[in-house]
């Protein structure tokens, strides 16, 4: 009895498909092109969202330590900054790098070399941090640190590109769930419409004694596998697109130097999942609206 | 078989379907129902089938409310009633073999199953030799001779039937009365809503008739007047 219920429904909802053919493809085209709307809103965003945390990764802390600090104290400094909370990576600058890097740039300039006179400069630590918002909290860490002379914080520049960076990530959330929304009324309503001209087959189907769960189950996994042709079609775009964007567009622009092509197949994967999920919605909505008590 | 109890049925339009209606149909009778356009026939069938309730009163089927079934129930109700309507209510993409059979693999029954049962039934309406042709391809009296052998398909006790013949020239209505004689005779209980004189008065049987929802004649080997 149940093997023959099971395959009821797998017949049924085949038939449903390949029946109407045009009006399936027309439902998996569209599905298909919300779900790649969908997933290059949310690309975009991430992009965006990278470049300017690069932006932000490229913001660093340089400290400037005492004169005569011995070189035990300078790694028991070291090791206690890179082990702050948020700190990417320190660089230990002695100061006479620091002088050869200053006169790499004033190259062909004597006057200032020669105002300079002998190599005035201390030695140094740039720190780099993992993300722009730990600047201001080390700051404060770091300064409270003994054998330091003096320290250079980007704060003014850190705060604005946090600042721009939480915009942007409140900004995507809202249009990514403006679109999720959008989504899933449009495929939601494309799954039921393709259901309307059936009507006469849910009443026929309850005339004749069928239990709900043989007149739902051929419709839900009909919705469903149309969301799961929609959702590989989609991905299918999605992911071409997003290979001529990282290879044409991503490389030719040096803002998007510091970004790495985010990995898509967690989001194709959840884009297929979206898809089948609101075409199960779709066919639950029209079941809902036409089904008779 | 069927009772009615002072049975009532307002459409949440306002509209009064049937007013205080009561009566009585036993297992083997053949029961006209008969009246205008709009005085309640359907109403009533619908009550049968549970396709509505009723307002007020009850309506016993088989030996229970119908009114206090679970949806699971009325799935199972409706497989002991067959119904027929005027306009066939057919699925246009299924052929003839198919049709029948889908009342039957919706219940969950095996394939061969299927075959013998979808076989005898459609041997009995006489459309055996166009099994595989679709609706479109068929007469109206062909068509509903598909919709009875669909009624039919699981034995039920109660056939009702909603004007069977409103669609059919009165040769063909003659056929499928005669259907319906001999499913009668094989103890179905058989309620047919009609406004058509001819067949009623010359079947000689149990006639109910409405006026305004109201039940205004009930007879044994009665006439439509």
């Amino acid at each position: 009895m149940k093997i023959y219920s099971i395959a009821f429904i797998l017949r049924e909802a085949w038939k449903g498909l390949t029946r109407a053919r045009i009006s399936t493809f027309a439902a998996i085209g569209i599905i298909a092109f919300m779900l790649v709307l969908l997933g290059t809103v949310f690309y975009t965003f991430n992009v965006i969202q990278s470049v300017f945390t690069g932006i932000g990764e490229q913001l660093e802390i340089v400290l400037y330590l005492k004169d005569g600090l011995k070189s035990e104290d300078r790694e028991i400094l070291k090791n206690k900054i890179s082990s702050m909370e948020g700190v990417k990576e320190v660089i230990y600058v002695s100061k006479d790098e620091a002088w050869k890097r200053f006169k790499e740039s004033f190259k062909g300039n004597k006057f200032v070399l020669e105002i300079m006179g002998k190599n005035p400069l201390p030695d140094s630590f740039e720190i780099k941090v993992e993300r722009p918002e730990y600047i201001e909290i080390l700051a404060k860490e770091i300064t409270a640190l003994p054998g330091i002379r003096d320290i250079d914080i980007p704060l003014e520049i850190a705060r604005r590109v946090n600042r721009l960076i939480s915009w942007i990530e409140f900004g995507g959330v809202i249009i990514v769930g403006v679109f999720v929304v959008v989504s899933l009324f449009v495929i939601s309503n494309v799954i039921r419409l393709s259901f309307v001209s059936r009507i006469k087959e849910l009443e026929i189907m309850q005339l004749v004694g069928a239990t709900s769960f043989f007149i739902k189950g051929p419709f839900i996994l009909e919705g469903v596998l149309c969301g799961f042709g929609g959702g590989i079609l989609g991905v299918i775009v999605f992911n071409v697109l997003v290979f001529l964007f990282n290879k044409y567009v991503l490389s030719s622009f040096p803002l998007f130097s510091g970004f790495v092509p985010c990995d898509t197949l967690n989001l194709s994967l959840s884009l297929i999942l979206f898809g089948m999920m609101v075409g199960g919605i779709g066919s639950v909505i029209f079941l809902e609206r036409h089904l008779k008590r | 078989m069927i009772e009615f109890r002072n049975v009532t049925k307002y459409y949440d339009n306002g509209v009064l379907a049937l007013d205080d209606v009561s009566f009585k149909i036993e297992k083997g009778e053949f029961v006209f129902i008969v009246g205008a356009t709009g005085m309640g026939k359907s109403t009533l069938l619908k009550l049968i089938y549970r396709e509505e309730l009723p307002t007020k009163g009850e309506v016993i089927v088989g030996g229970v409310n119908v009114a206090r079934l679970k949806p699971h129930q009325v799935a199972l109700l409706r497989r002991r009633l067959g119904v027929v309507f005027q306009d066939f209510k057919l699925l246009p993409n299924k052929t003839v073999y198919e049709n029948v059979a889908f009342a039957l693999e919706v219940m969950g029954y095996s394939n061969r199953e299927i075959r013998t049962r979808v076989g005898r039934v459609l041997d009995i309406v006489g459309l055996l030799h166009k099994s595989n042709c679709y609706p479109s391809e068929l007469s109206g009296g062909e068509q509903q001779r598909t919709s009875i052998a669909r009624a039919l398909v699981n034995n039920p006790a109660i056939l009702i039937a909603d004007e069977p013949t409103g669609n059919l020239d009165i040769t063909t209505s003659w056929e499928i009365m005669d259907y319906f004689k001999r499913i009668n005779a094989r103890g179905t209980t058989i309620v047919m809503a009609t406004h058509n004189k001819e067949i009623v008065d010359t079947m000689r049987q149990r006639v109910i008739g409405l006026y305004k929802g109201r039940i205004v004649k009930d007879e044994y080997k009665g006439s439509y007047e």
